[in-house]
């Protein structure tokens, strides 16, 4: 670290090393030995592309379950993505603070961005809403844009 | 966090129990029995009973942190910390090429992977029996379509003979009706033409 030469660098580093002292002398002498020969790895699970509820056949209660759990995993992404980036506006705004109406406005109209199309794909189907209430919801704004060619929803 | 809140119960009665005990020992060196009455007192027999403030809280709570730490905390603390010192996490690694991942090499701590290698289903094997019930299902489901149509179809058209009329020998029927009719005719008197 930086300041770790000066006197109270090292003083503060040696309050410090009472507390790690043992833990990194435990780690390294008896618990890295025992643990060298065995080595697991593990994995994050890898999730191939299905067909889309759209590509289903009717009647088929194979491909609607497949889907559903696609568009669960969909979702959970989505909803991921969103949250880090109301995380980095929330934290532009906190840090930039008065400065933030212009630092932060990339960061802002992402975030309104996807906030949008979130609620667009999965907004207002209710708790329970699966895929197939998502694809008619889908349905429904198509019909209204043909519908109404000159308006806009938002 | 259960074993915190299955002990939360043992400590209040536990404590009281300890200062109850410490009130006891501070007073017995003083006098078998407290003076409780300064009225007459009867003194029988010379094995008397020393009267003195229960002592089955502060037993029962010995009880317990004996059963709770000795059976439960401490060997499964024991097995626990034997487990990750000796084995250790799993490193997180990209999956090689043409290689499946056995069901539990998706997870990272070492009892977390033996449970999901000899206790817990594989959540593929689960995936796989669920779509064979719902494609199982999927089929039931279309064969009693199809014979409902069937069914309103020959109602409809009456063209048919059904495919449920199973050719029988009349022989065995006939002789059945014959046998009720005069069985009737003996009970009743008359004849059935």
């Amino acid at each position: 670290m930086d300041g770790d030469d000066t006197p109270y660098g090292k003083f503060a580093l040696g309050l410090f090393k009472i507390l790690d002292g043992p833990v990194t002398y435990v780690r390294e002498k008896l618990v890295e030995p025992l643990q060298k020969n065995h080595s697991n790895k593990y994995y994050h699970r890898r999730y191939p592309r299905v067909k889309t509820i759209d590509q289903c056949e009717v009647g088929d209660p194979v491909c609607v379950y497949e889907a559903q759990e696609q568009y669960r995993r969909d979702k959970q992404v989505d909803s991921e993505i969103v949250k880090i980036l109301r995380q980095r506006r929330m934290e532009c705004e906190q840090w930039e603070g008065p400065d933030a109406k212009y630092k932060c406005k990339k960061l802002a109209e992402d975030y309104d961005q996807a906030a949008v199309n979130w609620f667009i794909k999965y907004g207002d189907i209710g708790a329970n809403g699966n895929v197939i209430d998502a694809y008619m919801k889908q349905k429904h704004r198509l019909l209204w844009h043909r519908r109404n060619p000159d308006k806009t929803l938002i | 966090m259960v074993a915190m809140s299955l002990l939360r119960p043992a400590l209040g009665p536990g404590a009281r129990a300890f200062l109850l005990r410490a009130g006891v020992i501070a007073g017995r060196n003083q006098l078998a029995s407290p003076p409780v009455s300064t009225g007459v007192i009867r003194k029988m027999g010379s094995n008397r009973m020393q009267v003195l403030p229960s002592r089955f809280e502060w037993e029962r709570w010995k009880n317990d942190i004996h059963f709770y730490l000795f059976l439960g905390f401490a060997p499964m603390g024991l097995l626990i910390m034997y487990c990750n010192l000796v084995t250790g996490q799993a490193e997180l690694t990209d999956v090689p090429e043409d290689y499946e991942p056995m069901p539990w090499e998706y997870y990272k701590g070492p009892i977390e992977r033996w449970f999901a290698r000899y206790i817990y289903e594989y959540p593929e094997k689960r995936y796989e029996r669920t779509l064979h019930v719902l494609w199982e299902e999927g089929e039931r489901v279309k064969v009693r379509k199809l014979e409902k149509k069937v069914r309103a179809l020959m109602h409809d058209r009456q063209d048919y003979k059904g495919w449920y009329y199973t050719p029988v020998d009349k022989s065995r029927i006939d002789a059945a009706h014959k046998a009720q009719k005069s069985w009737q005719e003996d009970r009743t008197g008359t004849r059935i033409p």
